[in-house]
C-alpha cells in the first residue's frame, strides 16, 4: 500500500503537468504494486489451487470456525503445493474465504491458501488478496519464479547480515574448545570450531588464508537446522558474529543458520545478490 | 498438617481387596496420531505430551515436534474430537519451525472451562517461552499470546479450574519452566490465578524458587502436579557440588502470595522444598542410554486425586558406573517424609507419573532392553492398586532402536481422568503387529502383512520414522459404568457421569430424593427429580429414591442401592437410612437409565430433626464405589478424605431445604443449619454462601452463629467458625426476606464449606413463593412434627394437645387468613407455656424463640396473614434446630466412626512418643474396628463392644501419663457409658480430646 500511495501522490503532481504522462507513471506503479503485491501473496500462500465453489457455508472438517465463513471447494487442479499435497486434485476440501463477496457456488477460482488443518481432509484458509481469480496460462511458471525470487530475498537478508562471505572448504572440524561452559542445558548448541580454508573472499575483508567458525554440533531439534560442518566440505560461508543466544555466547566467526552455509553451485546467484547490496 | 502414617497405604490395600475386590477390568487402545493425510511424513515427531479435557473426555490434544506440514507460519497441535479414535492436525500455535514446529511443548486443558493452556518455546525462536491460551482446542482461531519470555527452558503446563467457593470458574494454570534470566539458574513458575478471560498477561506471573546456598543450578525441567483443593507441588533436580538432589516443593493455597512454594521445608536444613533424595550421580549432558540422550527432564511428580497429602515423585539417576536407573517413591504427609524405592527400573527413561480417581498408580517409561543389533525400546505401563507394593507391567510399544534412530525426546506424558488413564509416547512407526502387544490403530497408510509404511498415494514406499502414539487405558468400560447424577440442570445440560463432577452444587439437584409415600412422582420439565423433606417414623415411612445411568447398554446387571442420611447443614457424619436390605435395579442388557419404581424405606426417628440431607451409594460387581463410602464421613477434603460424591460417579447427595412462603409478606424467613467438624484435629470452618445460583434472583441473606462464644468473623462474604474441635456442632441461623408476588418463584442461597477458595460441601435453602393455604398447610404440617417431638423427648402432654389441634384443623380444611388468625391464637399460648419448658435450660434463649413468638402475636394483632405466617414458620425452625442442639448435646451416634478414628490419630501420635507400650495395640485394634465397620460387617451396637475392649489399653496409655486425675476421672464415665452408645460416644469424645492435650505435652 505504501508503494502505491506514494506512486498516487507522484502522480497526482504530475496530473497537473501532463495528463498522459499522469497515467502513465499510475500503470506503471499499478505494475510495480501488483508484482510487489503477488509475492508476498505467493510467499504467504503455500497451496495454490484452481477450485470449484462446490457449497458456500459449508465445510467437510470437524474444526470451529468462528466468526468465519467456509466453503467446500472441488481442487481441480493444484498450482503450486508441497508433497503430497498436489495429490488433492479432484478432491474436496474446506476453505476458510478471506472475503465473501463475488464468491458463487458452482463456480471456478485460483485459490492463494495456506494449511491449518490436516486430517482425513485438508483444511486451508485463503489469504486475503487481490489477484486474478481465472487460472492463466504460464501462472505456474509464474509462481515458481517468484518462489526463487522469496528464496533469494530470504538469502540477501542473510547476505548482508553477514560480515564476511567466503568461498572455501573446510580443512579441519570438530574441534571442542571452552566455549560450552556457560550452560548445562539439552539446548547447548555444544560449539565446535573449524577450520575454512579461504579461497576466494566475495564480501568483508580478511588476510588470512584460514578462518576459524563456529558451529553447532548438537542435534538437540533447537539446533537441527543449523549446519554442521565437515572436512573437506567445500561451500560459501556467510559468516556472522554475535549470531547465537545470548545466553550461548561464542567470540567468533559463526554459521548458525540453515542459509549460512551454501553450495558452492549458488556461486553466480550469491554474486549477483551481493551486487545488489 | 497430618502425621505420616505409615499404614495408610496398607489401609488402603485392605479396604480395596476385602471389601471392594479387586477390580481386573482394563481395555487399552494404542492409536498412532499422524493422520491420512501426512502419510508421506518421516519427520520424527519426538517428545510428546498430551491434554484430555476433564469436562470432555471426547476432546483431547497432543503435541510433539511437529511442524506444519506445508511449512506455514504457525505449527500444529494434534487434536480428536474422539477420544482418541481419529486424530488431525490444528496448526494454530504462532511459530513454526519447518522441520520439528515448536521447541519444547506442553498443553493441558484447565477443569471445566474447555479452555487450553499450551507453553512452548516459539518455533524458530530460540529459548523463548509463549505462554497461550487457547478457547477452543478446535477451532481455527490462533492461539492467543499471553506471555513471550526470552531464555526461558522446558515449560511443562498444569491447570484447573476451581470449582465453587470464591475461587469458583477460576482457571489456574501452572508453568514450571527453568529460568536462564537468574543465576544460577532456579526452578521457576510462570501461574496464573485467574487465566480464564484476562487480557494478556492473562495474570500470569514469574515466580523464582530460592536456590539452596549450595546450589550451583537448578537443572531443566521442573514438573508440577495439582491437587484440586489448591495444594499445589513441584519437583526438580537442585545440582551441588556433591551431586543432585531431588527436591520437592509445595503450596498450600494454590500459589497465592509474593513467595509461593514455602509450605514444604526440608527437615534437615529447614530450607524450602524437601529433598527426596540427596547428592545421586545423574549423568552429564552428552551421555546417552541407547542413542537416546540423557536430560534432566526426567522427572515427574503426582497427587493422588482423592487425598492432597499422598505424593509421588519420579526421578532418574545412576545407580551404578553405566546404568540409568528410574525410581518411584511416595509420601502420605504433603511430601515431608518419603519412602524408599516403590520400583527402580534399571536402563530406562522418560518416566511419568499419573494416579487415576480411584488412588491407582500409573507409571509410564521406556526402557532399553537387549544388546547389541537386538536392542530394543519398549514402552512400558506400570499400574499399581496398593500405592506401589505391587506393579503390573503392559507393554504398548516394542521396537528396534535401529529402525528409526534411537532419541525418544526427552520426555513422554500419563495422565488420568476419572478412572481412565491417558498417555502419549513416541516410537518407532514399523508397521508391524508384533511390536505393539496390546494392539494399535494407523490412520496413516501402512501395510501390517509386508511391513511397509505407504505414502499419501497409497503405493509409494515411506521410510520408518518415530511418531507420536497415543493410548488410553480404559479401567472400567461405559457399558459397566453405572452412575447416579450429581446435577441435572436441564434436559440437555447434566451430569454425564464425570469424576469428578463439574458443579460444586452437587447437593442440590442430584439423582437421589426423598418421598413421604412409596412413589417416585414425575420430574418437572428441566427432568429433575422432586424430592420432599423426609417425616418421622409416627407420621409414616420415608422412601429413598434414586435414578441411575449407564454410560452405555451392556450386560443386564444388577444395581445395589445404599441409602444415607444425616444433618442438615454441612459436615455431619452420615448413617445408614435403615439397616433392612438395600434394594437393587435391575439393568436390562439395552438399559442405560432406570429409575426406582419402588423406594426404600426408611424410619427417621421421631426425637430427630426431619432437616435431613439424603444420599445413595450404588454398586455392581464390576463397578464398586471408591473407597470410603460416606458411612460415618462426610464429604470434604478438610475431613481427610476424598470429596467422596464429586469423585466417586457412584454416589449422591441432596441436602435441600425448601419452604413455602406467603406471597406479599415482608417478613424475613429464619432457617439454620448444622455446622459440623467431621475432621480429627479442631479447625476453622469457612461458610461461603452464594445468591447466584439463580442469577436473576438478588438476596443478601444474614447469617449468624448460634450459641457460640467465638465471635463470627466476616470474610469475603463468609462467616468463619474458629477453632471448631472435632464432633462439634454449631448451628447458623439464615435469614433473608424476599419480594415478590409470583407464584411458584424459588429464592435459593446456596452455602458452601470451602478451602483454598474451593467448594467442599454445601446445602442449599430455598424459599418457593406460594399461596396463604399452601403455606398454613406446610406449617401446620411442621408444626405438628416438631411438637410430635417434644412429646416424644419430653412426654410433654401440651405438645400433645397442639399436635392433635393442628392435625384436626388440616382435616378441615379451612384454610383461609380468618380461620389462620383465630386458630393460632388459641395455639399462642401454650406454645409459650412448650418454650418455657423447654428451655429450661437455656434461659438465654440462644436460637430466640421468644422473640420469635412475640412476632406472631403482632402479626396477629395486625392481621397480616403472610408474615404470621413467615413468623411461624421461624418459630418452629428455630424450636427445631434447638431441640436438634439439646440433643446431639447428650451424643452423636452418627460421630461414632469419627470417634474411634480420632482415638486411633491419638494411638499414632503416642506411637510417635515412644513411651506408651500400649499405643500400638489400641492403633491396630481401632484400625481394625474401624475397617469392619467401612467393610458394613460392624456398626453402631459393636460400639460398645470394641471401646470396652480398648479400655484397658487407654487406662495403660493414660497410667503413663503424670498428672493424670482428670484424665483417669473422665475415663471412668466412658466405662459407665458402655451401654449407652450415645452417651459413650460424648464421654469417649471428650476422654480423647483431654487424652490428645496430655500426649502432646509428653516429651
Amino acid at each position: 500500500m505504501r508503494t502505491l500511495h506514494i506512486c498516487l501522490d507522484r502522480g497526482h503532481a504530475l496530473l497537473h503537468k501532463h495528463v498522459g504522462l499522469f497515467f502513465f507513471a499510475l500503470l506503471s506503479c499499478l505494475i510495480v504494486f501488483s508484482q510487489e503485491n503477488s509475492r508476498t501473496i505467493i510467499a504467504k500462500s503455500n497451496f495454490i489451487f484452481y477450485g470449484t465453489i462446490v457449497k458456500m457455508n459449508a465445510s467437510n472438517i470437524e474444526v470451529n470456525t468462528p466468526g468465519s465463513i467456509t466453503a467446500l471447494v472441488k481442487v481441480e487442479k493444484v498450482i503450486d503445493a508441497v508433497d503430497p499435497y498436489q495429490l488433492m486434485e479432484g478432491k474436496e476440501i474446506t476453505v476458510l474465504l478471506a472475503t465473501v463477496s463475488n464468491r458463487k457456488e458452482k463456480v471456478a477460482q485460483v485459490f492463494y491458501t495456506t494449511g491449518w488443518y490436516y486430517g482425513k481432509t485438508l483444511g486451508v484458509k485463503e489469504v486475503p488478496n487481490v489477484q486474478v481469480k481465472n487460472l492463466q496460462d504460464g501462472l505456474k511458471d509464474k509462481i515458481a519464479k517468484e518462489r526463487i525470487n522469496i528464496h533469494n530475498d530470504s538469502l540477501q537478508v542473510e547476505l548482508k547480515r553477514a560480515v564476511l562471505v567466503i568461498r572455501g572448504v573446510v580443512i579441519e572440524s570438530d574441534i571442542r574448545g571452552k566455549e560450552n561452559n556457560s550452560r548445562e542445558s539439552e539446548h547447548n548448541p555444544e560449539y565446535k570450531r573449524a577450520v575454512i580454508q579461504v579461497q576466494t573472499v566475495l564480501k568483508g575483508q580478511t588476510t588470512s588464508k584460514q578462518v576459524n567458525v563456529y558451529y553447532s554440533s548438537s542435534d538437540d531439534v533447537m539446533w537441527s537446522n543449523s549446519p554442521k560442518l565437515t572436512k573437506g566440505q567445500e561451500g560459501i560461508f556467510l559468516l556472522q558474529v554475535r549470531q547465537g543466544p545470548s545466553i550461548f555466547p561464542v567470540n567468533g566467526y559463526t554459521v548458525l543458520d540453515n542459509r549460512d552455509v551454501q553450495s558452492p553451485n549458488n556461486l553466480q546467484t550469491i554474486l549477483g545478490l551481493l551486487k545488489k547490496q | 498438617m497430618k502425621r505420616n502414617n505409615i499404614k495408610k497405604h496398607l489401609y488402603i490395600l485392605v479396604i480395596h481387596f476385602l471389601f471392594f475386590g479387586q477390580t481386573t477390568f482394563s481395555q487399552i487402545r494404542v492409536v498412532n496420531m499422524v493422520p491420512q493425510l501426512q502419510s508421506n511424513q518421516t519427520a520424527n515427531d519426538d517428545e510428546p505430551n498430551l491434554a484430555v479435557n476433564p469436562s470432555n473426555k471426547l476432546n483431547i490434544v497432543g503435541t510433539a515436534f511437529t511442524p506444519d506440514p506445508m511449512g506455514g507460519a504457525n505449527a500444529p497441535i494434534y487434536i480428536s474430537s474422539d477420544g482418541g479414535v481419529t486424530w488431525a492436525l490444528n496448526s494454530i500455535i504462532p511459530g513454526n519451525n519447518p522441520t520439528y514446529g515448536t521447541g519444547d511443548i506442553t498443553a493441558r486443558f484447565a477443569g471445566y472451562s474447555n479452555r487450553l493452556y499450551v507453553g512452548d518455546l516459539r518455533g524458530g525462536a530460540g529459548l523463548t517461552m509463549n505462554i497461550l491460551r487457547v478457547p477452543n482446542y478446535s477451532s481455527s482461531t490462533l492461539a492467543d499470546l499471553m506471555v513471550s519470555r526470552a531464555n526461558v527452558d522446558q515449560p511443562y503446563v498444569q491447570a484447573t479450574t476451581v470449582l465453587g467457593g470464591a475461587g469458583a470458574t477460576k482457571d489456574r494454570v501452572y508453568i514450571t519452566t527453568n529460568d536462564w534470566n537468574s543465576s544460577p539458574q532456579p526452578a521457576a513458575i510462570n501461574l496464573s490465578l485467574d487465566a480464564f478471560s484476562a487480557p494478556a498477561p492473562g495474570g500470569f506471573a514469574t515466580n523464582l524458587f530460592p536456590n539452596r546456598a549450595a546450589t550451583t543450578r537448578v537443572m531443566p525441567g521442573t514438573r508440577p502436579t495439582i491437587h484440586n483443593s489448591g495444594v499445589v507441588y513441584i519437583a526438580f533436580y537442585n545440582v551441588t557440588s556433591a551431586g543432585s538432589d531431588v527436591v520437592v516443593a509445595r503450596d498450600d493455597n494454590w500459589g497465592i502470595g509474593a513467595t509461593p512454594f514455602r509450605n514444604l521445608n526440608d527437615l534437615t536444613d529447614g530450607l524450602p522444598g524437601q529433598r527426596v533424595v540427596i547428592a545421586r550421580n545423574l549423568p552429564a549432558f552428552g551421555n546417552n542410554l541407547g542413542g537416546s540422550r540423557l536430560v534432566a527432564s526426567n522427572i515427574s511428580v503426582a497427587v493422588d486425586p482423592r487425598d492432597a497429602s499422598i505424593v509421588y515423585v519420579s526421578w532418574a539417576d545412576r545407580v551404578g558406573t553405566t546404568d540409568y536407573t528410574l525410581h518411584v517413591r511416595s509420601s502420605t504427609d504433603f511430601g515431608q517424609n518419603w519412602s524408599g524405592d516403590l520400583i527402580a527400573i534399571t536402563n530406562a527413561t522418560n518416566p511419568a507419573l499419573a494416579v487415576n480417581i480411584k488412588g491407582k498408580l500409573g507409571f509410564l517409561y521406556q526402557a532399553l532392553t537387549g544388546s547389541g543389533a537386538a536392542q530394543r525400546w519398549e514402552t512400558h505401563l506400570r499400574r499399581s492398586t496398593n500405592a506401589g507394593s505391587t506393579w503390573d507391567d503392559v507393554i504398548l510399544s516394542t521396537a528396534l532402536i535401529s529402525d528409526p534412530g534411537a532419541w525418544l525426546g526427552d520426555y513422554e506424558h500419563l495422565m488420568a481422568v476419572g478412572k481412565d488413564f491417558y498417555g502419549i509416547f513416541s516410537a518407532s512407526n514399523f508397521p508391524d503387529n508384533a511390536n505393539f502387544p496390546q494392539g494399535v490403530t494407523y490412520q496413516r497408510n501402512a501395510n501390517f502383512t509386508t511391513h511397509l509404511l505407504l505414502g499419501t498415494d497409497g503405493v509409494t514406499v515411506i521410510g520408518v520414522s518415530k511418531d507420536p502414539f497415543f493410548f488410553q487405558v480404559t479401567e472400567m468400560d461405559d457399558n459397566t459404568d453405572f452412575f447416579v447424577r450429581d446435577f441435572t440442570h436441564t434436559t440437555t445440560d447434566f451430569d454425564p457421569g464425570l469424576e469428578p463432577s463439574t458443579d460444586p452444587w452437587f447437593f442440590v439437584n442430584s439423582d437421589v430424593w426423598n418421598k413421604r409415600s412409596n412413589t417416585a412422582g414425575a420430574f418437572n420439565v428441566n427432568n429433575q427429580p422432586q424430592s420432599e423433606d423426609p417425616w418421622q417414623t409416627t407420621d409414616g415411612h420415608n422412601y429413598g429414591f434414586a435414578r441411575v445411568h449407564r454410560k452405555a447398554a451392556g450386560a443386564a446387571t444388577s444395581v445395589n442401592l445404599h441409602f444415607l442420611y444425616s444433618e442438615f447443614g454441612t459436615g455431619s457424619n452420615f448413617v445408614n437410612a435403615n439397616t433392612t436390605a438395600d434394594p437393587t435395579l435391575a439393568f436390562g442388557a439395552a438399559d442405560v437409565e432406570l429409575t426406582m419404581t419402588s423406594g426404600y424405606e426408611w424410619e427417621l426417628p421421631v426425637t430427630t430433626s426431619n432437616h435431613t440431607c439424603i444420599a445413595v451409594e450404588i454398586s455392581t460387581a464390576s463397578d464398586p464405589i471408591i473407597a470410603p463410602s460416606l458411612l460415618g464421613h462426610a464429604p470434604g477434603w478438610s475431613n481427610g478424605t476424598d470429596l467422596m460424591v464429586l469423585n466417586d460417579n457412584n454416589k449422591a447427595q441432596r441436602n435441600m431445604e425448601v419452604y413455602h412462603v406467603a406471597m406479599a409478606g415482608s417478613a424475613g424467613l429464619s432457617s439454620y443449619a448444622a455446622i459440623h467438624n467431621p475432621g480429627l484435629n479442631d479447625r476453622n470452618i469457612l461458610i461461603n454462601w452464594n445468591v447466584d445460583i439463580n442469577p436473576k434472583v438478588r438476596v443478601r441473606p444474614s447469617v449468624q452463629v448460634i450459641n457460640s462464644r467465638e465471635k463470627a468473623v466476616a470474610t469475603n462474604n463468609g462467616l468463619l467458625l474458629a477453632n471448631m474441635k472435632p464432633g462439634e456442632t454449631r448451628f447458623i441461623r439464615i435469614t433473608y426476606p424476599i419480594y415478590g408476588n409470583t407464584e411458584g418463584i424459588i429464592f435459593p442461597v446456596g452455602f458452601g464449606e470451602t478451602k483454598n477458595g474451593v467448594m467442599q460441601n454445601g446445602f442449599t435453602v430455598a424459599r418457593d413463593y406460594s399461596t396463604l393455604d399452601k403455606v398454613i398447610a406446610q406449617n401446620l404440617k411442621y408444626e405438628s412434627l416438631v411438637l410430635r417431638r417434644i412429646a416424644k423427648l419430653y412426654n410433654n402432654s401440651d405438645a400433645e394437645r397442639i399436635m392433635k389441634y393442628d392435625l384436626e384443623f388440616l382435616d378441615k380444611n379451612q384454610l383461609s387468613a380468618e380461620y389462620y388468625y383465630s386458630f393460632y391464637k388459641k395455639n399462642v399460648a401454650l406454645l409459650k407455656s412448650i418454650t418455657k419448658q423447654v428451655l429450661v435450660n437455656a434461659p438465654n434463649d440462644p436460637f430466640g424463640l421468644f422473640a420469635a413468638l412475640s412476632h406472631v402475636d403482632s402479626m396477629l394483632i395486625l392481621k397480616k396473614a403472610s408474615d404470621l405466617a413467615t413468623w411461624q414458620l421461624s418459630y418452629l425452625n428455630a424450636l427445631d434446630a434447638y431441640l436438634t442442639t439439646i440433643e446431639l448435646g447428650k451424643g452423636n451416634t452418627a460421630d461414632y466412626l469419627q470417634t474411634v478414628y480420632v482415638q486411633k490419630d491419638i494411638a499414632e501420635l503416642m506411637i510417635s512418643k515412644k513411651k506408651f507400650d500400649a499405643a500400638e495395640k489400641l492403633a491396630a485394634q481401632s484400625e481394625e474396628f474401624i475397617q469392619s465397620v467401612e467393610e458394613r460387617q460392624r456398626s453402631l451396637i459393636d460400639y460398645g463392644d470394641h471401646v470396652k475392649k480398648v479400655l484397658p489399653l487407654l487406662k495403660d496409655c493414660v497410667s503413663k501419663i503424670a498428672n493424670n486425675t482428670i484424665l483417669m476421672k473422665q475415663l471412668s464415665k466412658v466405662e459407665e457409658s458402655l451401654g449407652d452408645a450415645r452417651g459413650l460416644q460424648k464421654v469417649h469424645l471428650a476422654f480423647l480430646l483431654l487424652l490428645r492435650n496430655s500426649v502432646k505435652l509428653v516429651k
